[in-house]
């Protein structure tokens, strides 16, 4: 018996170290660190980096007589799990918007609604600050502005019809695609994917260029 | 071969230290400190959670599944609302039941599990790493002896055998390997080994940029110091190296007397830091209490002997713990069978089940049950809605700038020495902090009189990849002292301003 609890001791050490160690080089060499939820519990990614934006986020239905709703929080009030901020502004990745519209609609009186829009606010950090502060750092009163933008547009019925990229990306797409040269080559290099069966597969396939056979082409959207 | 050196080698063999190190006995005054602490702390997120279990984390709510995220659907069952309102609390339970030590080993388990599982329910407002790292503590506590000592456990199992045992014994503690404690405290270094690996990986933060954005927000609770320390980058920039370079030294140092004091007092100002820099609450507490793992066999005869010596001293506090002790002996039940403290757990289990559901039910979240009917939603403003859907909005020129510093000296990539008066000759550093992202941008640094006359201009292309862009300035000693400005411009429009002031040169004139 003692020696089966030593061994059962040597066996829990032995694993639990190594699951450790394999989250740490995993971590190090960013290796499969997104490929199990059980990684989440053995890579210390505490400090992933924080943006120069603060984003919000805005769930509303639009209704059949034109007007909007809120729909997160839900009329029975929101919780605030970190701070002040309520829950919906924590899920960066969006993963949440529909379950949550989906529960306030399950469960509220309300007119039919067309579509739910998910709605992006964001605005620069540096208009954060206590004006003690600013006014030690500027001489130019703050000029806060929101930016919003479009991210989701789901169905009645909770399907996702349209996704669009977070505003900071699109605005790191625009910077990026401002240089002519780039676009041209590009547009040069636009990648495809060919519907048919190529010659490497089927070797009595006729060729892919033949002007006799119409080539699919399916470009991802939007490039 | 001699006696000295057999007894050497055989206790400096890699097999010994292994066993010395993991199977050591002592008594485990660390980790029942860590039991009595930690299940307190999660607790408190629990019962602040507890009224909002049915819609974070039930079929009947809006759960976020952590699993979802790794695109594994489905991964655990998400459970109807009322079980999910009755576990929850019973998980408050039996946090409860580890902290006081009470059907111990039991209590962790349970806690362990149900833990775990709300996390993976929620990973918007459950799971964080603080949670991560509670929950493999609470784990570690599960497999180790901390309860058989400062629990409600020892002190129902104290009765029975101080009865049976002789008189010397009677303050001999239970000593157990020690393994569970040396897991905890590898994971404590691990887990700050691996954060120091995120900020290697992380640009932009050992010059102090990544921390002053997260100053800047308000994610987290208030944090004034933070945002007053954002004046200051090059001390975020210090703070941020010193941080980095403690997190990979604690592994090391953190095994001998010393390093381990040093290594924990920095430990701990670190998360109390971060309390008042960043707005962080849970994650400290969480972090600090863990740190009670670290405490050895030694240090408790030391502290102990201390406080003796103190309420000796001290008359009132020796006759306030000599009354406490002889209270808690005249509550100590006299006899109790093995099975009567289970039955009494388990009938409390059942206990906070129903009365959780029944509270929950009649607190009627989501008003379903209401005379009036179910509730309305709230109409948003049209103007916001107007707003909202409007065209789509380019970033401004001025958002890609966070701030402009003048001064004459620089350290770490900041000017240190941030002023407004300069002599007239004296070079000037004029330093622009952009924000990410930002295209290759060119940018103008005007030096002009108070009049808006231009006096010097320079420019440089600031990178898509640069945070900050520097100017020198010499401005000629002909210059009138009085009021300049520095203008900072781009595509043709002033983005920022700072006044400077030129005081006349005093230098001494040859004769």
């Amino acid at each position: 018996m003692r020696f089966i609890k030593r061994g059962l001791s040597y066996l829990t050490i032995a694993s639990y170290v190594g699951i450790l160690l394999f989250g740490i080089l995993c971590h190090t060499f960013t290796y499969r660190t997104g490929s199990h939820p059980g990684m989440y519990y053995i890579v210390w990614d505490m400090f992933c980096g924080w943006s120069a934006y603060s984003v919000r986020t805005h769930i509303i239905g639009e209704g059949i007589s034109g007007k909007y709703y809120e729909l997160s929080p839900g009329p029975w009030g929101d919780f605030y799990p970190y701070g002040k901020l309520g829950r919906r502004h924590y899920d960066t990745t969006g993963d949440a918007w529909v379950r949550m519209a989906m529960n306030t609609l399950d469960k509220t009186e309300h007119e039919p609604m067309l579509r739910i829009l998910c709605i992006e606010e964001t605005w620069c950090k540096k208009y954060n600050l206590p004006d003690m502060v600013w006014d030690q750092r500027y001489e130019e009163p703050k000029d806060f502005q929101n930016y919003y933008r479009l991210r989701r547009v789901i169905t009645p019925e909770g399907i996702v019809a349209q996704s669009y990229v977070p505003w900071l990306t699109r605005q790191a797409s625009l910077q990026l695609n401002d240089n002519p040269r780039l676009i041209a080559e590009m547009n040069r290099g636009r990648p495809f994917f060919a519907a048919t069966i190529g010659s490497q597969v089927e070797a009595t396939a006729p060729s892919q260029h033949d002007p006799n056979l119409p080539v699919h082409l399916a470009s991802p959207v939007g490039n | 071969m001699d006696a000295p050196e057999v007894i050497s080698n055989s206790n400096n063999s890699l097999r010994d230290r292994f066993q010395n190190f993991f199977f050591a006995k002592e008594v485990p005054y660390g980790l029942a400190i860590v039991r009595m602490l930690l299940p307190m702390i999660l607790l408190g997120t629990v019962c602040t959670r507890w009224p909002y279990s049915r819609e974070l984390f039930s079929a009947d709510g809006a759960p976020a599944p952590l699993a979802d995220i790794f695109q594994y659907y489905d991964f655990l069952p998400i459970l109807p609302g009322t079980v999910v309102v009755g576990l929850f609390a019973a998980l408050g339970f039996f946090l409860f039941c580890s902290s006081i030590g009470w059907m111990t080993r039991f209590s962790l388990i349970a806690s362990t599990i149900l833990y775990t599982y709300f996390c993976f329910m929620d990973c918007i407002s459950m799971a964080t790493k603080y949670s991560v790292i509670a929950t493999h503590a609470m784990f570690l506590l599960s497999l180790s002896h901390c309860g058989a000592i400062w629990s409600v456990d020892s002190w129902l199992k104290g009765r029975k055998q101080r009865q049976s045992w002789p008189q010397y014994t009677r303050y001999e503690l239970p000593r157990y390997e020690i393994w569970p404690q040396r897991l905890m405290q590898i994971l404590i270094c691990l887990v700050y080994f691996g954060a120091a690996i995120t900020k290697m990986h992380t640009p932009g933060y050992l010059e102090g940029d990544q921390i002053s954005y997260w100053a800047m927000s308000r994610y987290n609770n208030p944090h004034p110091i933070g945002e007053f320390m954002t004046l200051y980058p090059i001390l975020l920039s210090v703070m941020s190296y010193i941080a980095m370079i403690w997190e990979i030294a604690f592994v090391f140092v953190v095994w001998r007397k010393w390093g381990r004091i040093i290594g924990i007092a920095m430990g701990t100002a670190f998360h109390i830091g971060t309390t008042f820099s960043l707005g962080l609450y849970i994650f400290p507490m969480v972090s600090i209490s863990i740190y009670f793992c670290f405490l050895n066999s030694e240090d408790v005869q030391w502290i102990s002997a201390r406080v003796r010596r103190l309420s000796r001293k001290g008359g009132w506090f020796y006759q306030f713990a000599t009354e406490l002790g002889k209270f808690r002996e005249r509550l100590r039940p006299q006899s109790l069978s093995v099975w009567q403290s289970p039955a009494a757990w388990m009938t409390s289990i059942a206990a906070v089940l129903v009365l959780s559901i029944y509270v929950e039910h009649q607190q009627d979240l989501y008003g379903l049950r209401r005379a009036e009917g179910k509730l309305a939603l709230h109409e948003v403003d049209p103007e916001l809605v107007a707003e909202m859907m409007g065209p789509e909005q380019v970033m401004r020129v001025k958002d890609k700038f966070l701030a402009v510093d003048v001064g004459t000296q620089m350290a770490g990539g900041w000017i240190i020495n941030r002023k407004q008066e300069f002599k007239a000759g004296e070079m000037i550093l004029v330093q622009c902090a952009l924000n990410p992202p930002h295209e290759d941008i060119w940018i103008d640094c005007h030096f002009c009189e108070e009049t808006g006359r231009i006096v010097q201009r320079t420019g440089q292309i600031a990178a898509r990849e640069n945070m900050r862009a520097t100017f020198q300035i010499y401005p000629p000693e002909i210059l009138e002292p009085g009021n300049y400005y520095v203008s900072i411009r781009s595509k043709g429009k002033e983005v920022l301003r700072r006044s400077i002031t030129l005081l006349p040169n005093l230098a001494p004139v040859a004769n």
